[in-house]
């Protein structure tokens, strides 16, 4: 997969939102990127999942209580990635 | 939600808040005042005043270690990791040189001390203002 394609798929509404609020915290969950992004699961779980794959955000599962919980986490992979697409579009001077 | 248009930076989440829990706010009062209490006491001769130093020491690393893994929380520096244990490291020399050699002065004995809890505040400071 070239660069090119990788800023581009980046640069999908859901994925930027999710990988760009994970590169501001350590760690995040579901309830709570909804909250932050403004995303609804399913778009959240399509993004996650997209960016597992590609090895830009680390996720696993974590019990609490009877329920269980899904962590995710950038990687310094996926946060050099989204630093380097926002340098990008800041210097073509996107606002 | 128009998914189909590009992202533009615009879009970018806004950063949570920075918060402090009720046990990390105990840890930065209770352990620069442990450490200095033990320091003052190490410099007059007290093992347990050395413990007491040792023990703000594990305190040091843990409260950075508690930090990193909070979730929804702004990401601390990268580099405070190895900071917090470099000041740990520190304060336990500064306690066992104080524990071994006595200070000469009234005024070493009270600012030797000192020394680790200006440090481990410095580290507060980098992990909440540091550079990201």
């Amino acid at each position: 997969m070239s660069d090119v394609t990788t800023e581009r798929e980046l640069l999908v509404l859901p994925r930027f939102k999710v990988l760009g609020f994970l590169c501001q915290v350590d760690e995040s969950d579901y309830r709570s990127l909804e909250k932050f992004t403004g995303l609804t699961t399913p778009d959240i779980s399509k993004a996650v999942g997209f960016l597992d794959d590609r090895g830009l955000v680390e996720v696993r599962k974590e019990r609490s209580g009877r329920y269980s919980q899904t962590i995710v986490r950038a990687t310094g992979d996926g946060v050099k990635a989204f630093r380097s697409l926002l340098d990008g579009l800041r210097k073509y001077g996107l606002p | 939600m128009d998914d189909t248009r590009p992202a533009t930076p615009a879009d970018l989440p806004a950063r949570p808040a920075w918060s402090w829990t009720a046990p990390e706010v105990t840890s930065i009062i209770g352990i620069p005042l442990i450490t200095y209490v033990g320091g003052v006491a190490a410099s007059g001769g007290s093992v347990p005043g050395f413990i007491l130093v040792c023990f703000a020491a594990i305190g040091m690393v843990t409260f950075q270690a508690l930090r990193v893994t909070r979730r929804n929380q702004p990401r601390t520096p990268r580099y405070t990791n190895a900071l917090a244990v470099a000041v740990a490291v520190i304060s336990i020399v500064t306690g066992w040189n104080l524990l071994q050699f006595t200070p000469s002065s009234a005024l070493s004995t009270w600012l030797g001390p000192a020394v680790p809890v200006i440090l481990f505040l410095t580290l507060v400071a980098l992990i909440r203002w540091g550079r990201r």
